[in-house]
């Protein structure tokens, strides 16, 4: 009984404090009114969110893509676009955007994960290059001066806004249901297979998992979640071009994941908040001292993060002292053969 | 263990020294207009414009130093990056006109200060950074940006915050298009691509009057990338109204290894002049080519890019005579030829066109500022609507641009309506004469005259 309850105490707070942490991200707007500072946070959230797409690939299947730029771009195009020549609601043209997304992305890497090894990194990195070349050479998606969407009064039907807070608050709300859904994939049976397929093909083929196939569905479901982002970032910035698709933001999306920790469906988000108002300090307060002084003191963070918490932040707080205080005095944590002995009782 | 932690120590230091030794080939690399030696570059670049400042204020009679509170002019332009050399070039032309007019009593009585941003290429950055300029350094006045891109997004920003805008450099025709009709807090100084373009088809018809031959038949040379398309469409918008012909439009894919065939198409066709525009290997090679087949066209005028970059000389030589290249400044037009001298002495290198429209666009702040007696938003922004600048700006010196009136207007160009653009703007013709540029048109702006038919040796 006792134990029962130390278990129901323990689901108890871990939820009060994930309230209590999202009670003090939708408060943030009415307090901070700096639209700098709540800039900051929306590309914390939309950037975190992309991260979370290429953790899906790289952290949880294990499969490194060098492309998430241009699954972004394109689902920003497609969106842009479709507002742009037929006018139809950009809600409605960001499913229109994801949806096509999935299907190229799906097209093209199906025959690429008959391969294995490095192959889909390296596919990967072509296809980025070779979308943002054929964009640059399209007519119908304006070539290199790119697409602007229509400017106008605030609307929530065409999420378009001057001010920042339903911009953060739209951002807010897509990285939470981006993570919410990361979650219940990893707790599903495809969770399982990819790690499965991550740990081993081979074993994984062996008890009857098919890699082809959850390969696939990863890169889809990764593609239509960057192309969501891609849909925010367009609605957002209100310009796109194709240097939107460049190599060096692909890597940009790999960056939080990595210093997040990529073993975690969270890394991505702690590493969001950690880098990019990072990144952010370090230019508006060294560009204009010493320009491109801020990158390398932002390449020296990531060196260091990455030599010394290889596993990211969240692979070191796991091990961690800080891991252990939270556990027994804030979540007061039952040692997890009690939580096991619960659930098999089948009691919470 | 210890072993394991020396060499990825060392693996750090050396990544870390190679992203430096990135950073800076990157930055030369893309050099245009002037070479700037490494050293000098890094000197600008660490000596913010309020170190300038004070040394010409002292210099000056005391009584003219300016007091109170400054004017913040926010600057948002790549400081790193591959465009960083271009960014420096610019900054250099603002903080030579803020340091004179510090000098000169500032404005209104009140000192201008820069205050920058770096937007490091990429549009989203570029907002981040209006952003951060507008509301938390609380910038007066906004220039910006290098690329077009950049200041579509800079601009909406500026328009939201009710931040006048001008843009010194930014040349993609569709800025001031019917779409941006609204935004009227944002004003260009340089000219449009297309009238890039229209200048060096009246360049052509002027040049009648020097050479005695008319020119009657054009030929397009040049890359398939976006800079090519761009020259073609805008060759297409005007050859009639010029009276042009167009023979051939040869093209070539970026970083061609060999131009032959194009060149032959070229010397079949056998056009007056040739008009191109290609980055700096292409350019070139062309060059190279037209020696090895043997074909001299009486002709050639480019569209800036790898024909102005600073190598083109160097790797041609004596071959590379005669060709001529649109060029927004020269240190040789009859009103840059005093400023240059000063400029050269402060940085030691030339002004280029870049820095001219910059320092241009201060002055045009300035003038635009003590019009309306305040640097409240939408006063400036009614004063830059009514500015008109003849000759030379009040209390200062004259325009050291290739034309010789400022004043935004609303007009149409090629049937397509455009806003709050400086219809005065053109271009100067440059040519290379003797391994220098010399500028050659308009007529009024210099001495030298087009050699003719371009020697190419």
């Amino acid at each position: 009984m006792d134990k029962k309850k130390a278990v129901r105490d323990y689901h108890r707070n871990l939820a009060v404090t994930a309230g209590i942490i999202l009670l003090i991200f939708i408060a943030i707007p009415i307090f901070v009114k700096s639209p700098y500072i709540l800039n900051v946070f929306v590309l914390v959230f939309y950037m975190s969110t992309l991260s979370m797409a290429w953790n899906l690939l790289g952290g949880m299947t294990g499969q490194n893509s060098l492309g998430h730029a241009a699954y972004m771009g394109l689902g920003a195009y497609a969106s842009c676009l479709l507002v742009v020549r037929t006018g139809i609601n950009p809600w409605l043209s960001a499913v229109a955007g994801m949806v096509a997304v999935a299907v190229v992305a799906g097209v093209i890497f199906y025959p690429c994960f008959i391969l294995r090894g490095p192959y889909f990194t390296l596919v990967s990195i072509a296809f980025g290059e070779a979308i943002r070349q054929f964009i640059i050479n399209s007519e119908f998606f304006g070539r290199a001066s790119g697409v602007g969407l229509p400017y106008g009064k605030d609307s929530w039907i065409d999420f378009r806004f001057g001010s920042k807070v339903p911009y953060y608050y739209v951002g807010l709300a897509m990285m939470i249901l981006i993570y919410a859904f990361m979650k219940k994939i990893e707790r599903s049976k495809i969770g399982y297979a990819l790690k499965t397929i991550r740990e081993d093909e081979d074993a994984a083929a062996a008890i009857g998992i098919n890699p082809i196939k959850y390969k696939i569905m990863a890169v889809v479901i990764s593609a239509m979640v960057a192309a969501l982002v891609g849909f925010f970032y367009a609605s957002y910035i209100r310009y796109i071009d194709p240097e939107l698709m460049i190599q060096a933001k692909s890597t940009e999306a790999v960056l939080p994941a990595i210093v997040g920790g990529a073993a975690f469906v969270e890394g991505p988000i702690i590493g969001g908040l950690i880098m990019i108002p990072l990144s952010e300090f370090l230019r508006a307060t060294y560009s204009a001292i010493l320009p491109g002084i801020n990158m390398l003191m932002y390449a020296v963070v990531l060196l260091v993060v990455i030599r010394f918490r290889p596993a990211g932040i969240l692979g070191w707080y796991m091990n961690s002292r800080a891991k252990q205080f939270v556990d027994e005095r804030i979540l007061k944590k039952p040692s997890v053969e009690v939580i096991e002995e619960v659930e098999m009782a089948g009691g919470r | 263990m210890k072993a394991r932690k020396v060499t990825s120590m060392l693996c750090a230091l050396a990544l870390s020294v190679v992203a430096l030794a990135g950073c800076a080939s990157g930055a030369i690399n893309s050099a245009q207009g002037q070479a700037a030696a490494p050293a000098e570059q890094e000197r600008t670049e660490a000596a913010p414009a309020e170190e300038a400042a004070p040394a010409e204020e002292t210099a000056a009679a005391d009584e003219n130093a300016p007091e109170g509170d400054p004017i913040r002019l926010g600057t948002i332009y790549a400081m790193s990056g591959g465009n960083a050399a271009i960014g420096a070039n610019i900054l250099r032309g603002i903080d030579f006109a803020v340091a004179e007019i510090n000098a000169k009593g500032g404005v209104l009585g009140r000192p201008l200060e820069v205050v920058r941003g770096d937007h490091a290429g990429d549009p989203a950055t570029g907002k981040s950074e209006a952003e951060r300029l507008i509301t938390q350094e609380h910038v007066d006045l906004m220039m910006g940006c290098h690329m077009s891109t950049v200041t579509e997004v800079v601009a909406q920003v500026c328009q939201q915050y009710g931040v006048p805008m001008i843009t010194a450099i930014s040349t993609l025709d569709r800025l001031t298009d019917a779409d941006h009709e609204d935004m009227d807090y944002f004003f260009r100084l340089c000219p449009l691509n297309s009238v890039y373009v229209e200048d060096m088809l009246k360049y052509l018809k002027d040049s009648t009057e020097q050479t005695g031959e008319e020119i009657k038949t054009i030929a397009i040379f040049t890359d398939r990338a976006a800079i090519g398309q761009e020259l073609i469409r805008c060759v297409n918008l005007f050859k009639d109204e010029y009276g042009l012909e167009l023979v051939a439009e040869v093209d070539y894919t970026s970083n061609a290894t060999d131009l032959s065939a194009q060149v032959l198409a070229l010397k079949d066709a056998n056009p007056d002049a040739i008009l191109c525009d290609s980055y700096i290997g292409d350019a070139t090679l062309f060059v190279q080519t037209l020696k090895a087949q043997n074909y001299s066209p009486k002709m050639i005028v480019a569209k800036a890019n790898g024909f102005t970059d600073p190598s083109f000389i160097t790797n041609l030589g004596s071959i590379a005579n005669g060709v001529a290249s649109v060029v927004e400044f020269n240190p040789d037009l009859t009103n840059g030829v005093e400023i240059n001298e000063e400029f050269n002495k402060e940085f030691g290198v030339d002004m280029n066109g870049h820095s001219a429209e910059s320092y241009t666009v201060v002055w045009i702040f300035k003038t635009a500022i003590e019009a309306a007696g305040s640097v409240e938003g939408e006063a400036v922004k009614e004063a830059l609507t009514n500015l008109d600048i003849q000759g030379e700006f009040p209390g200062g010196r004259k325009i050291v641009l290739p034309y010789d009136r400022i004043k935004f207007e609303n007009y149409e160009l090629a049937g397509e309506p455009h806003y709050r653009d400086n219809t005065y703007a053109s271009v100067a013709i440059a040519q290379i004469q003797d391994g220098a540029w010399k500028t050659v048109w308009p007529f009024n702006f210099t001495e030298t005259k087009i050699a003719y038919p371009a020697p190419l040796e």
